[in-house]
């Protein structure tokens, strides 16, 4: 399995926003902004990366009946880590994330891929797997993000688009703005993938892993 | 190796590594946390004061740093958090120069209400208060407003910011010491006034024996529920701790210090705030005034006639005294005071509580607002003047005859003429009718009927002409 292939498994055919439909906490909680989006999402997947590594190196290891526990107790240490890092070293994005940084801890996407994907596969494949489902992740959350900051906002990364003096509509930086941008974007990647799928034949397989 | 114990060491080796782990970064990192942390804090103070470097005081009962600019006190940030409408309490920064007059306000944290509430915290409303400082009452409607529909919030602010500034005069030494030495206070009855939350507090403070025996909240406009404990507690913390420097009630800190502030008010003369107002007789005007002080077994309440700038009268209307020792006592005080038209008189040896007493009362009395009785003037002509609504004086001029008052010309005046005209002649007609200053003012034309009152008043106190001649 090349690093492209899963590459392009994490981000597009398993996309855990929109495909799994995995961390929709943070997803539709911090996602005013496109920075923020990116900051959450590249520390899951720091996280990811760091849990699926040693949770595949240690599968051996831990006892079955005990191996929730000790997977918590490994992405606890991972997310706190960064936690400090980023109060460290990037407060303002530590801020803006708040409560949902200490919150990666109980993110389903983590457990989850601990869970399916580390604790049967390599090391390498398991860094691997990380990395592509964690960049599936901060796309996902970039793309809301840009879109509810452009909207809400009039800016993309904090430049403004719009000029001074022009309202925006704010209802994108509120709570309903990110159930709007989740749900319209869904629709139109299922719309998109159920025109194709009857042309290739290996679509319907992957979807069902 | 059994199942269990596998399950306890492998997953007891993962918690200790991860332990060790986070140990290690935080080593790294809590340098560099503590020093972020501190330099945003630094650069909140710095938007209510200009001035590069804050030492944090330790041991103050609200948090208070000094400001530094260039190694030099510049003056202090307080923070404190007053009770807006949300219960969750508007957290305000209020910096202060030297001479703790402020110099930036700033709300960092509050939960009011979007909209409404949450105006208090914007830099439009906020910076109304800079340059207040110790001279100025800092109330809303005075020097400082409130925002319609937002009363709560406002207040929360209004109140903080008045706290923080008496708070930083005190702790700079710009505020004398206050303590008043209760052994030095003689037995009595004193009432006096304090700001607190709402607006002005009422006691009377009630000596006897040297001590400290009754403080009576009479007027208040506390908030209810909040101020009641302030209320309950602070009066008896000071019976049992015999000063006025008790502790605040905690979350009812301005009703707390309204209420010390009162009772200072009440004992000023006793090394409060300053002297009491000497009474001078002479210039008191004609009338009967009322007023009340402790005794040797109650309060001795007496009404004093004063006529002509002479105390005329003294009727005790209630007393409870011996009637062999109390009350000729009385009488040998009214006479002498009446005598002497001084109220430093000798006291009845034998009579100490009850002599003393009646001249408090009188005391009292005459430094209340009393009644103005118009048939005690002299028969005469008089004249007076004083400022009514335009900067020109009115000038009235009116005769006593046989103890009524006939007409009251207004001679000159600056005042809308077709406003203050009728006015003029409704109110003289008013007070010819009723024989009193008692009337109601002319709506529409308050200014002027509050200045042609004043000038009778002025008249009255002018005595009457010399002569006839008008």
């Amino acid at each position: 399995m090349s690093i492209l292939k899963e590459l392009k498994r994490g981000i597009f055919l398993e996309n855990p926003t929109f495909r799994l439909v995995l961390g929709m906490c943070p997803t539709l909680a911090i996602t005013t902004l496109a920075i923020n989006g990116i900051g959450m999402g590249l520390a899951t997947t720091a996280v990811l990366i760091g849990s699926n590594a040693v949770v595949a190196a240690l599968k051996n290891v831990i006892p079955s009946q005990v191996r929730i526990p000790s997977y918590i107790v490994i992405i606890s240490t991972f997310v706190t880590i960064i936690s400090m890092l980023m109060e460290a070293y990037v407060y303002p994005l530590y801020e803006a994330l708040g409560i949902f940084l200490p919150l990666i801890v109980v993110n389903c996407i983590i457990l989850g891929r601990a869970e399916a994907y580390a604790s049967k596969h390599s090391v390498g494949k398991s860094i691997l797997d990380g990395l592509a489902i964690g960049l599936g992740f901060t796309l996902s959350l970039t793309v809301i993000g840009s879109i509810r900051e452009i909207l809400g906002a009039g800016s993309i990364f904090g430049y403004n688009l719009v000029g001074e003096n022009v309202s925006m509509a704010t209802i994108f930086s509120l709570p309903p703005g990110a159930f709007f941008t989740l749900a319209t974007l869904m629709a139109l990647i299922n719309a998109l993938t159920r025109k194709k799928s009857p042309g290739k034949k290996t679509a319907p397989a992957k979807r069902e892993a | 190796m059994n199942t269990t114990a596998k399950m306890i060491i492998v997953l007891g080796l993962i918690s200790a590594i991860s332990a060790g782990l986070l140990a290690g970064v935080n080593m790294l990192t809590k340098d560099t946390i503590a020093a972020n942390s501190e330099k945003r804090l630094y650069e909140t103070l710095a938007q209510v004061i200009a001035a590069d470097e804050f030492i944090p005081q330790e041991g103050t009962e609200l948090a208070l740093w000094q400001a530094l600019k260039n190694d030099e006190l510049v003056g202090y940030v307080v923070r404190l958090t007053g009770q807006g409408y949300s219960s969750a309490g508007i957290d305000i920064l209020v910096g202060l120069d030297s001479q703790a007059s402020v110099t930036g306000v700033l709300v960092f944290s509050h939960s009011e209400t979007p909209g409404l509430g949450s105006k208090v915290a914007e830099k439009g409303y906020l910076d109304q208060f800079v340059g207040k400082g110790l001279e100025s009452p800092i109330a809303a409607g005075e020097d400082v407003d409130a925002i319609s529909g937002a009363t709560s919030s406002s207040m929360a602010v209004i109140g903080s910011v008045r706290k923080a500034v008496q708070f930083v005069g005190a702790y700079a030494g710009l505020v004398e010491d206050t303590s008043i030495d209760f052994a030095q206070v003689p037995d009595g009855v004193y009432t006096g006034t304090g700001r607190g939350f709402g607006g002005d507090i009422t006691v009377k403070v009630t000596f006897a024996g040297g001590k400290l025996t009754d403080v009576e909240i009479v007027s208040h406009k506390e908030s209810p529920n909040v101020s009641d404990p302030a209320i309950a507690k602070i009066p008896q913390a000071m019976l049992d701790q015999q000063t006025v420097e008790v502790d605040s009630v905690s979350g009812a800190t301005m009703s707390s210090e309204g209420i010390k502030a009162a009772v200072r008010n009440a004992l000023a003369e006793f090394g409060g705030e300053g002297p009491a107002i000497p009474i001078d007789i002479s210039s008191l005007l004609p009338g009967k005034y009322t007023g009340a002080a402790r005794g040797y077994s109650s309060d001795i309440t007496v009404e004093v006639t004063v006529a002509g700038g002479k105390i005329t009268d003294i009727t005790i209307i209630s007393q409870d005294d011996s009637p062999d020792v109390g009350v000729p006592a009385f009488e040998t005080i009214i006479a002498a005071i009446k005598q002497e038209q001084s109220l430093d008189v000798d006291l009845v040896s034998g009579a100490t509580f009850s002599s003393q007493g009646l001249v408090e009362a009188v005391k009292n009395a005459l430094r209340s607002e009393g009644v103005l009785d118009l048939s005690l003037l002299p028969d005469g002509n008089y004249t007076g003047e004083a400022e009514g609504f335009s900067r020109e004086p009115i000038r009235v001029s009116f005769t006593m005859k046989d103890g009524r008052i006939g007409s009251v010309q207004v001679l000159a005046h600056g005042d809308t003429p077709e406003v203050a005209g009728a006015a003029f002649s409704q109110l003289s007609a008013a007070i010819e009718a009723g024989q009193t200053l008692d009337v109601d003012l002319v709506s529409g034309a308050s200014y002027s009927s509050q200045g042609m009152l004043d000038a009778i008043i002025n008249a009255i106190k002018a005595g009457p002409n010399s002569g006839t001649g008008h």
